[in-house]
């Protein structure tokens, strides 16, 4: 393992350690995921799902002004709290137990 | 040599003769004991469990590590301080979650009662319309047959739901009209403006702000019973244009002007083919609500018409000096039967929902030109809409007071209430807050219905 990925790695898994972080996900701009501490399944919804909404949110920004663009989603729901880092090229996203 | 002799008697015993002599003689057995003993077969089974295979997450390869490495750490650690400040922050602390109506079942919150006059009993609604606030329902009532020119006098109810704190509603305003009411419509934002047609084929424009029960416009325009009215927002035109169907083939556009209480034909579509002089009437329409030049007819005999009012042809017909137009461009799949309803979903511009006599659903597509989805049911179909709180689902009622819930993706269906109501005939739900709908029986009683919003889909 070369030393920027081992670097992907620590970032990913200081992230993951988190208190109240119950996964973390790399999606690249396919919306296919590329890191993930979560299974299969959910990576997968994940990945597509919050790959799309991430998506219409930069359109909706972009749209609102042309110059703007979107840096940062977060989503509360009832049970978790995603965070979502959008890219040109890749997407962070973030699942989290709201804290109590 | 010869002398006589006496030989001696000789007696032999009989032997074939023998006195028997039985004396009753009595045997002991031996006890028997019998001992019932159970035996048990044993019985075994095999069952063998197949675990699904760990799926290793499918993680694609294809990536550049130097970029994912720049991207991690220019936003990692802001992510990291973002979920620090989150478990922080105490923004969430007072935060109430809006109350969820968790209740799975359907239950009637209203029933909207009648001035109790005892030739009035036997109107039926006709068709029933929430108000673009949500807090009125209006109920057309008229007589459910007519022989001949409709003689009767019309009623329309208006029910204030904001006011009633009791389970029966009396209606908070009456309108009489000439002749029975078939269909009713409120403005799609002026809320005190609601549109009528009628049997006698006119249509009539109340302002709900004046008293009393003058028409601020009345027009003639079908020469048979109107079936069908809706506000239409067609693109480039400032105000909503009234859209009225008859039972005399004719979708007519009419601009109507609430200011100056006029109202005009603007469009005049006819269906049928030149050739045929008996028109199938229209049962009801639906416009497309994202491309409003996209509508489609449904025609008595249950035949579906994809029409697009800018691509229509002119016929040589010419009725009220406004030229008859056919705005037909395809045949969808039809029904083999009356159509009761017809409805494009609100969430996906080409996906219409129609419900026939014929106890079938079916959810077309008009950009496939083609039935998406079909439904074959054994009860009679009366009604249905498009669930407004989830975007695949809809709502169908049946005439053995059923509401089913479908998911169009699959067809499965996801819920199924009953009601006490004897049989659904038309239903209406608030766009406003869509957990409440409203419905008229076969009495001609209406009810208001609380019904729970969302439904489980599990996955697709």
């Amino acid at each position: 393992m070369n030393s920027k990925a081992s670097e992907v790695e620590d970032t990913l898994k200081r992230i993951q350690s988190h208190k109240g972080v119950i996964g973390t996900i790399v999606v690249n701009s396919e919306g296919i995921p590329i890191k993930t501490t979560m299974d299969n399944t959910t990576t997968v919804q994940y990945a597509g799902l919050i790959s799309q909404l991430s998506d219409k949110a930069r359109s909706v920004v972009r749209d609102l002004d042309p110059t703007n663009d979107l840096t940062f989603l977060r989503i509360r729901s009832k049970k978790h709290e995603i965070m979502v880092a959008p890219d040109r090229e890749f997407i962070l996203i973030v699942i989290q137990n709201p804290a109590e | 040599m010869f002398g006589d002799c006496n030989g001696e008697s000789v007696s032999i015993p009989s032997c074939w003769k023998s006195q028997k002599s039985s004396e009753p003689a009595e045997t002991q057995t031996d006890e028997l004991v019998g001992v019932e003993k159970n035996e048990q077969t044993s019985e075994s089974k095999y069952i063998e469990v197949q675990t699904d295979r760990i799926q290793e997450p499918t993680l694609s390869s294809n990536y550049d590590e130097n970029a994912l490495s720049t991207f991690l750490n220019r936003v990692g650690q802001k992510v990291i301080d973002e979920i620090d400040k989150g478990n922080r922050s105490k923004a969430f602390l007072s935060y109430q979650l809006p109350d969820e109506d968790s209740s799975s079942e359907v239950k009637i919150v209203l029933s909207l009662t009648r001035p109790n006059t005892a030739e009035k009993n036997e109107m039926k609604v006709n068709s029933l319309a929430w108000s673009c606030t949500g807090g009125v329902l209006a109920l057309a009532l008229g007589y459910p047959h007519h022989d001949d020119w409709c003689s009767h006098t019309g009623l329309i109810h208006f029910y204030n739901i904001a006011y009633s704190h009791n389970s029966t509603a009396e209606p908070s305003r009456v309108i009489e009209t000439t002749s029975c009411v078939t269909c009713i419509a409120f403005h799609p934002y002026e809320p005190s403006f609601v549109a009528c047609g009628l049997v006698r084929g006119n249509i009539a424009i109340w302002n709900l702000q004046n008293d009393g029960s003058e028409t601020l416009i009345s027009c003639n325009g079908h020469n048979d019973p109107v079936t069908d009215l809706s506000w239409v927002q067609l693109v480039g035109v400032a105000r909503p244009n009234l859209v009225s169907s008859g039972q005399d083939g004719r979708l007519l556009i009419w601009n109507v002007s609430l200011l100056s209480g006029t109202c005009t034909i603007q469009e005049n579509f006819g269906f049928n083919d030149l050739e045929t002089d008996v028109e199938a009437g229209i049962s009801c329409f639906a416009f497309c609500n994202r491309r409003p030049e996209q509508f489609v007819v449904a025609l008595e005999g249950g035949a579906l018409k994809f029409c697009n009012s800018s691509s229509s042809k002119l016929t040589t017909r010419i009725s009220n000096t406004v030229a008859v137009r056919n705005p037909v461009v395809g045949d969808l799949v039809k029904h083999n039967g009356v159509v009761s309803c017809v409805a494009f979903s609100p969430y996906h511009e080409e996906l219409l929902l129609t419900v026939g006599s014929d106890n079938r659903i079916l959810v077309h597509s008009v950009v496939k030109m083609d039935v998406m989805r079909e439904i074959q049911c054994d009860i009679d179909l009366t009604a249905a809409a498009w669930c407004l709180s989830q975007a695949n689902l809809f709502i169908v009622c049946n005439n053995e007071a059923g509401i089913d819930v479908y998911d169009h993706k699959n067809g499965r269906k996801l819920a199924e209430f009953s009601t006490d109501v004897p049989a659904i005939c038309g239903t209406s739900l608030n766009l406003k807050s869509p957990k409440y709908l409203a419905i008229s029986d076969a009495d001609g009683k209406a009810y208001i219905l609380q019904m729970p919003q969302y439904f489980q889909t599990g996955q697709t």
